[in-house]
């Protein structure tokens, strides 16, 4: 479970190691290096948000790439007609939660059982992608931007310093302030995961039932966990938004939504770094066989699914410690039984 | 109180009083309604038909937590522990509800000696046998500080020595609380003492001290099989 230290240490190293390379990488690579790490980056944020809700809650939900969605919308329509990033922003993060509050009360209040969970989370997602893709004519329009339909909203501009509408972020920008809240989320989650409040939420995960005999209410617990949840999923459709200056229906689509689960299932479910490993992995591995042609990406990535669920069910980080834990345990044995032996001479 | 499984009748009109700070047990075969009672009062089952007053007021289908949160604590047929979390945070969990921090962990240490578990405590509750599983459940329970203790066959897969372990925590706990156990081992009801009450399909058969129920024919032929309430 915890490697004694290990719990305060490795987060705190992963967290400089981050604000380290956020500083210092850009002096050391091209440009489109780092447009390609952002694009790792903010899927890393959405990975870390349904590491939240299903690795550590167990709540799996099939629409968290809704929730990405929706922030990036939100923040995308809200920046266009308002010409400034900064209140955008909080509405990118706010809109997510809202919904997750108000989708999240009827699942947890009316206590839907995990599989319709699963289910009705998808639809949510297959519901959203297509109303968007559908609102393709010049008359679908939030202000003065078209919600574009299939063809999504292109021309996304930059976020900009708070106040000061020129001073935007540039490549360099971006990947540092991607990689800034990465680190943050990281941190925050980490300490939430540790507070009461966070032992609840995992307790639940293991059984739910004796949870609520022990007298805390699961229902608020998944509820609020959800709408967190929803909320880093929005940042990271915020920053998706300003990475590719540009948003479109497809952040809505069931194989989305489907590749999150994957990256959760191959970085090992209740981790953090795990959870961040397995989507950098899965990413870079699409983008390898998609540039290569090997195979088609979907077909691979369903067989790692596969073969994840059937071999190696709890994800990489689980098993990576297990095999250090043993190696450390082979260790003690061997000088115990060197103690032994000393003990039988003398 | 009444509780249909479809065209099954799992309790079939019990009345059930238990008088503040008392110790009962309720015994009957498999199949009487004994679990299905307990799940009722801790607010896992709702009642078909009936009412549970606990201290007056009605708590009839309120969320299990609500009711747990009034004092009620349950240790379940099957153990319903954290197998996936270690020995001292399946207490530690049950402690903080209504403790500080600190004031959680001086309990979970206490209650951790009191269960002998205290060289378990960082073992996953998983990796325990059976017998331990029970006493971790116990621990949970008794760091909760419960008002009403349920015990649903809290000796099930303990050694003889450890039965007799079990039974002097609950005369401990019985200090200030009211118990209820289910129990086959009729060994155990006599060591912990308290009156009995027999289920049998889904009904009340009789309630009464140990020493009568031992000699009640009506009992024993209701174990033996000789006997269906409707029969009379």
């Amino acid at each position: 479970m915890t490697l004694g230290n290990m719990n305060k240490v490795g987060p705190a190293a992963v967290a400089l190691c981050g604000l380290a390379l956020a500083f210092a990488l850009p002096n050391f690579v091209e440009v489109f290096v780092l447009v390609d790490l952002t694009a790792y980056i903010v899927m890393a944020i959405l990975a870390l948000s349904l590491a939240l809700v299903w690795g550590y809650a167990g709540i799996l939900c099939f629409g968290q790439s809704a929730f990405f969605g929706i922030g990036g919308y939100a923040y995308v329509l809200a920046a266009m007609n308002l010409g400034e990033s900064t209140v955008p922003l909080l509405i990118g993060v706010a809109l997510p939660m809202i919904f997750a509050a108000v989708l999240g009360y009827f699942l947890f209040y009316g206590r839907v059982g995990d599989i319709y969970l699963g289910v009705i989370t998808l639809c949510v997602s297959l519901i959203f992608y297509n109303l968007v893709n559908s609102m393709s004519g010049t008359e679908y329009k939030i202000g003065s931007v078209p919600i574009g339909g299939h063809n999504g909203i292109p021309g996304v501009p930059p976020i900009n310093l708070p106040g000061h509408p020129a001073l935007q972020l540039g490549y360099q920008g971006t990947f540092q302030l991607s990689l800034i809240v990465l680190v943050f989320v990281y941190v925050g989650l980490h300490l939430l995961l540790a507070s009461k409040f966070g032992r609840v939420v995992i307790s639940i995960r293991h059984n739910e039932l004796r949870t609520e005999l022990l007298g805390y209410d699961a229902r608020l617990y998944k509820l609020i966990v959800f709408v967190i949840g929803a909320g880093i999923a929005g940042i990271a459709g915020i920053l998706f938004a300003n990475w590719g200056s540009f948003i479109g229906p497809t952040v809505f689509s069931i194989l989305f939504s489907a590749q999150i689960i994957i990256w959760i299932m191959v970085g090992g479910l209740g981790t953090l770094l795990g959870a961040m490993g397995g989507a950098f992995v899965i990413q870079w591995l699409n983008t390898l066989l998609g540039t290569t042609k090997i195979a088609d990406p979907n077909i691979v990535l369903g067989a790692i699914f596969i073969v994840f669920v059937l071999l190696v069910p709890r994800g990489v980080q689980p098993k990576l410690l297990d095999f250090i834990r043993l190696l450390a345990r082979r260790t003690v044995d061997r000088d115990g039984e060197a103690s032994v032996t000393n003990h039988g001479k003398m | 109180m009444r509780r249909r499984f479809g065209g099954v009748a799992a309790i079939d009109g019990v009345d059930f009083t238990l008088a503040e700070g008392e110790l009962r047990c309720i015994i009957g075969p498999n199949g009487a309604g004994k679990s299905t009672f307990f799940k009722m009062l801790s607010g896992q089952l709702r009642p078909s038909a009936g009412r549970i007053l606990f201290r007056g007021e009605d708590v009839t289908g309120a969320e299990r937590f609500r009711i747990a949160r009034r004092g009620i604590a349950i240790k379940t047929q099957v153990p319903n522990v954290y197998d996936g979390l270690p020995v001292g945070e399946n207490i530690r969990l049950s402690a903080a509800r209504k403790q500080a921090p600190a004031a959680a962990r001086q309990i979970v240490e206490e209650v951790l000696v009191r269960t002998g578990m205290t060289s378990h405590a960082r073992r996953l509750v998983g990796e325990l046998a059976h017998g331990q599983r029970q006493w971790v459940e116990l621990g949970m329970l008794i760091a909760s500080d419960p008002v009403l203790m349920l015990l649903d066959e809290p000796t099930a897969g303990l050694s003889k020595n450890e039965v007799a372990r079990m039974a002097e925590l609950v005369r401990d706990m019985r200090a200030g609380r009211s118990v209820i156990v289910v129990e086959h081992d009729m060994a155990f009801v006599q060591m912990i003492g308290g009156s009995v009450t027999v289920f049998h399909q889904g009904r009340i058969l009789v309630e009464d001290s140990m020493e009568n129920i031992r000699r009640n024919v009506q009992v024993r032929d209701v174990y033996l099989g000789k006997r269906s309430y409707a029969g009379a």
